[in-house]
């Protein structure tokens, strides 16, 4: 049991870290844009930068989501193997993968919330700085008091304090 | 006063990539990176390739990118940008040389839209003008400016990474006709930008509008023309 366990651990470490560097890779590919093209990034504006946070956190969200799917596969062979399993979810070192959880989450749901206003009245889009930083203002307030009681937990449990 | 450049050069007979080089010239701060380009192309370097024709902002053909953003050199004065000022062609389509890249692609796409009026030729003969009013004519005013220069096209991450997509360009060229009381080809139109290829595949990143030489609300445009798609409403 303890064995399978540690494979589903395994699993979903390797789904959580494979996909922040696959999120990374899609930055760099996102930015370099042709190959042959030695020149910088395009200074695009906050509009730019939304759909490349969109997309990380989108590509991250269902990274975990494959992840989450297997520590639940887990139930399928009784409470042990689950509640052990899950135990890494508790690990302080983990904690600041779930703030980022968060994070990717919010922001995500905030932005599709600001293009989809952009769908059904395309007037707004004259506006569409304003509602980023309306948008941003809003991730902020809902992200900082998350992020600040998740971590003040995982400091806490750590063992260096 | 002294002007520093750097300009992105790809010669294909010599060169196995592009590279910059840097060039420092005399200008005024009025000047226009335009007339720099001239001065590199006639005291620097007469190799240098640019494309340009009317230089007053209305062919469109010196889009190129300026300091990492899309605009037309013959509407940049030297004043208004940070040096070095960094010049590379516009991204997304197929370079040929230095500043010229290959624009068959981006017409291609313009043409898939049928940029022209669509009457039915037997039921509506013309025997007068097609008459419209003034507040049918103000329904498209904002995409009848564009000159097809496709510095939205070439600032669009979509465009970049999938070359089939008709590009915000197209869709504006679109708008232009669907929107038109004397056109009947929306539909036609509507169902091309429904497409894999079409209208949907904008994510609102907003780089097409900034970028356009002649303020056209792009975005808006292309949000308008997926409204028309979802709901007939045109």
């Amino acid at each position: 049991m303890a064995i399978i366990a540690k494979l589903i651990e395994g699993l979903v470490f390797i789904l959580t870290a494979g996909s922040g560097v696959f999120a990374l890779y899609m930055v760099v590919d996102l930015l370099r844009l042709r190959r042959a093209d030695p020149g910088t990034a395009y200074k695009g504006g906050v509009g730019q930068w939304s759909w490349v946070a969109h997309r990380i956190t989108g590509v991250g969200l269902v990274a975990f989501l494959f992840g989450h799917i297997v520590d639940t596969f887990g139930v399928g062979f009784g409470p042990e193997l689950y509640d052990e399993t899950i135990q890494l979810y508790q690990q302080w070192w983990f904690k600041p993968f779930e703030v980022l959880l968060v994070g990717a989450t919010l922001f995500h749901a905030l932005n599709g919330l600001r293009i989809i206003l952009f769908d059904f009245w395309p007037n707004l889009a004259l506006k569409q700085k304003s509602f980023a930083y309306v948008e941003f203002a809003l991730f902020i307030a809902a992200f900082a008091p998350a992020a600040f009681f998740m971590m003040r937990s995982a400091i806490a449990d750590s063992p260096f304090i | 006063m002294d002007v520093r450049l750097r300009i992105q050069r790809f010669n294909p007979e010599q060169d196995d990539g592009p590279h910059f080089e840097d060039y420092t010239i005399d200008a005024e701060p009025m000047d226009r990176l335009l007339d720099c380009l001239h001065k590199v192309k006639a005291y620097e370097d007469s190799s240098l390739a640019v494309r340009r024709s009317c230089g007053h902002g209305i062919c469109g053909s010196d889009a190129v990118l300026i300091n990492g953003v899309n605009a037309l050199a013959c509407k940049v004065l030297v004043k208004d940008v940070k040096q070095p000022i960094t010049i590379e062609p516009i991204r997304g389509l197929p370079l040929i040389k230095d500043l010229v890249v290959d624009m068959d692609p981006f017409f291609q796409g313009y043409l898939e839209v049928k940029p022209w009026l669509i009457v039915d030729p037997v039921a509506k003969e013309p025997e007068r003008e097609r008459l419209q009013s003034q507040e049918e004519r103000e329904r498209f005013d904002d995409t009848t400016k564009c000159i097809l220069c496709a510095a939205c096209t070439t600032s669009c991450p979509i465009f970049w990474s999938d070359g089939g997509y008709v590009g915000p360009a197209a869709i504006v060229n679109a708008h232009r006709f669907i929107f038109d009381s004397r056109d009947e080809g929306a539909r036609e139109r509507l169902e091309i930008l429904s497409s894999k290829n079409g209208a949907f595949k904008c994510r609102t990143a907003f780089n097409c509008t900034a970028a356009c030489p002649r303020g056209i609300q792009v975005t808006k445009a292309i949000q308008e023309v997926k409204q028309a798609a979802l709901f007939g409403s045109f």
